[in-house]
């Protein structure tokens, strides 16, 4: 008899050609997130020997639908009825029960075994009531349903845990995220993960208009994000010369515009020189200035592909309450870039067009500019 | 590395890693035990107490885990009774002692909080007393702008309206820096890690007959003040810092501040915020059209290190409580840093900070928020 954990996934079900190679991905970032062996079998894993933090761990795994810690066993039916009476009382004292109500559910792929499905629950909940004075039965709301899986082995638990769903990691490819160190971009890039995209974070940092501190918060985000992607690269691109040659050249208003244009530009590069075919930003229609739908479409205008915006229709609300469950607000809320406010103007353009901007921009060399900021661009993995 | 953020915290004497490897190997028994090592330990404690006593003619001193402690535990139960009583502060307290009377406003007491006049101190005579007023606690030096209070004349003044009243004194910044007497004040509340002793250890020097109501219960340790394991370590490095402090000490560090500010003050748009009798150590200052926190990351990139205020309140958003107490302008207020130099600095350490900050300011003055 062997304590395991029992791994469900979802949506891979649904592939058909393609299903190995996401099964593939699956079982790679659960063998991360276990740390230890994992085994498939028909529709599902089974992670072996693992430490108490471990189901944690693979609840955060994209492409999970649910786990169980479930014991294995041989198919032996008295084993399995003693074994199924135990799971109802240690719930009873886990749960200080004097009574208790259950249901026993049975799966059987083993064909061969001599009892059907509906024949095994019967019996074995006959076992219970016999050897179990204080237990009775119900089908429809039973406090605790007992599952027993007969497939080469025997499997008996009566937890289920729910994962994330989504898809693993890699699966659909890489993009790459704008990261700052506020509660939305972590959100956008978790959103954008868990549907199999494997994130390369770009964070633009100011120093000395931003300190190390703001620095190591972006980190701390990234290793929270880490935890569900397994592993992210942040790219923390020196930009504080392109901001003060914006400030010194163009008109106020269109500073945050301006700069926004140029985090998209060294984005991309970056995203192109990585492999990734997307930005993802925290951006939500009409947040703030530069996130109207007219700012939105002039920082669009210098992105040679696609920009996913995952909480674009998300009130600030709801995006902290994601935060919130993802685990990021409370790093996100740290305050530690108090220093950047020189650069947002006081009266920024909401409708801005984007041939004023063109024009407002001509007088920087923005190409030198980039490739400068590009040059001296840092990169990190975490994970 | 440069380091000139000695208002934060101090770098320990050398010499306190001997003590420690002592204290480890030797001395670690509990003072309050009855077999001989553990008497020592209590002799070694009470030889502290009087090292620590003497230079303010102290009548009697009890350890503690340091400023925070001993301000909180002096003005939640350092004075007798009573439901709704009066309290006075002023504006530009530490945030130890400042949220201690935000509590006791919390509990229903009325707290006045006095503010500093344009020379940077409090004025005895601003001072509000009424028939119900407990307790008075003004801090001895501003840990930002390194503004002396006159503490004696406070006391006097409080004293002379109602005897009766408690007078406390945060002394954190000031013990040994600024000379002082005991004389009436009640209490004064010190900090071993601000002269080069540890982090953890501080302690209450107090009249003798004080209305005291400790808040840590327990094993009845320093007479019943103060619950605990006494800190020995902590309290005989203390010792060891204070006996070792001495006139060359301020001599050194007053050399070193007047070099900097020399250097400084010739730099266009320069303001001064210490007042000119201010202590040796502390040299608050701003360059409008540069912010202060710019600056510091500036200098940090040369390892040199300073702050821009209080490092109790540097991780704080808004318009810094202390500034507006100064009445400084928002212009002024953002450029703040403050400079505090220890006798482990150099004037050759000015000269190199003076220039670097020269520097910075060439290529980073002059952003506004347009």
């Amino acid at each position: 008899m062997k304590s395991i954990i029992l791994i469900r996934y979802g949506e891979i079900h649904l592939k058909g050609k393609n299903r190995p190679h996401f099964e593939k991905l699956l079982l790679n970032a659960l063998k991360k997130a276990a740390n230890s062996e994992v085994l498939k079998g028909d529709g599902r894993y089974y992670a072996y020997d693992t430490d108490p933090e471990a189901p944690k761990r693979i609840a955060k795994v994209f492409g999970v639908h649910s786990l169980s810690l479930a014991l294995e066993m041989e198919k032996d039916m008295n084993l399995l009825f003693e074994q199924s009476a135990k799971e109802v009382r240690q719930f009873m004292q886990e749960n200080a029960l004097s009574k208790v109500t259950f249901k026993v559910e049975t799966k059987r792929s083993d064909k061969q075994y001599p009892l059907s499905s509906m024949e095994f629950s019967a019996k074995c909940g006959e076992y219970i009531l016999q050897n179990v004075p204080s237990a009775s039965v119900d089908v429809h709301s039973p406090m605790l349903r007992v599952y027993v899986e007969l497939r080469q082995k025997a499997y008996i638990y009566s937890k289920i845990i729910p994962g994330l769903g989504g898809m693993p990691i890699g699966s659909s490819g890489k993009a790459a995220l704008l990261l700052s160190g506020g509660i939305d971009s972590p959100v956008a890039g978790y959103m954008t993960a868990k549907r199999g995209v494997f994130l390369e974070a770009v964070h633009f940092h100011s120093f000395p208009y931003t300190s190390e501190r703001a620095k190591e918060k972006v980190l701390s985000l990234a290793k929270i994000l880490a935890e569900y992607t397994g592993h992210v690269n942040v790219h923390v691109v020196h930009f504080t010369d392109i901001q003060q040659a914006i400030y010194e050249k163009c008109p106020p208003e269109y500073l945050t515009l301006i700069m926004r244009r140029f985090m998209m530009r060294i984005a991309a590069r970056i995203a192109e020189d990585t492999g990734a075919r997307a930005l993802v930003t925290g951006e939500s229609i009409g947040q703030v200035a530069s996130q109207t739908m007219e700012s939105l479409c002039v920082t669009d205008a210098v992105v040679p592909m696609p920009v996913f915006r995952p909480l674009i229709g998300m009130d600030k609300l709801e995006i902290i309450e994601r935060a919130q469950n993802i685990g990021t607000y409370e790093t996100s809320i740290l305050p530690y870039e108090d220093c950047c406010t020189v650069f947002v103007p006081k009266h920024p353009a909401t409708k801005p067009r984007l041939d004023k901007i063109e024009i407002a921009e001509r007088i920087l060399d923005s190409e030198a500019l980039i490739n400068d900021a590009l040059s001296k661009t840092e990169r990190i993995r975490i994970g | 590395m440069i380091y000139l953020d000695n208002a934060a915290t101090t770098k320990p004497l050398q010499k306190l890693s001997e003590l420690a490897m002592v204290h480890i190997q030797e001395e670690w028994f509990n003072p309050s035990a009855l077999y001989p090592p553990a008497v020592n330990a209590e002799r070694n404690l009470n030889a502290a107490r009087e090292v620590l006593m003497r230079p303010i003619n102290a009548p009697s001193v009890y350890f503690t885990s340091g400023g925070t402690e001993g301000a909180n535990a002096v003005i939640l139960g350092g004075w007798s009774g009573g439901r709704q009583r009066h309290f006075v502060t002023s504006e530009y307290e530490h945030p130890c002692v400042y949220e201690a009377f935000k509590r006791l406003e919390q509990l229903g007491h009325s707290v006045d909080y006095v503010r500093p006049r344009t020379d940077g101190v409090i004025h005895a005579q601003d001072i509000p007393i009424r028939e119900d007023t407990a307790l008075v606690s003004i801090m001895h030096v501003n840990n930002e702008t390194g503004a002396i209070n006159d503490i004696p004349s406070i006391v006097s003044y409080v004293k002379q309206k109602n005897t009766s009243i408690i007078v406390h004194s945060d002394g954190v910044q000031g013990y040994l820096k600024s000379p002082l007497t005991m004389g009436q004040l009640d209490y004064y509340t010190v900090s071993a890690h601000k002269l080069h002793g540890f982090k953890g250890t501080g302690a209450i020097f107090m009249q003798k007959k004080v209305p005291f109501k400790p808040y840590i219960m327990g094993g009845g340790q320093e007479m019943g003040f103060r619950s605990g394991t006494e800190n020995t370590l902590g309290i005989e490095a203390f010792a060891y810092a204070v006996e070792n402090y001495s006139t060359h000490d301020l001599q050194n560090i007053t050399a070193v501040r007047n070099r900097l500010e020399q250097h400084l003050s010739s730099i266009d748009g320069y303001v001064k915020i210490s007042p000119s009798d201010g202590i040796a150590n502390i040299l608050c200052l701003s360059f409008p059209g540069m912010r202060g926190e710019v600056l510091l990351h500036l200098l940090e990139e040369k390892q040199i290190y300073i702050s821009t205020g209080s490092a109790c309140f540097s991780k704080k958003k808004g318009v810094s409580r202390i500034h507006s107490a100064l009445g400084l302008s928002p212009q002024v207020s953002e450029g703040v840093i403050r400079i505090s130099v220890s006798s482990n600095n150099t004037i050759d350490e000015a000269d190199i900070v003076a220039e670097e900050v020269s520097n910075a300011l060439k290529k980073f003055r002059g952003y506004f928020r347009k």
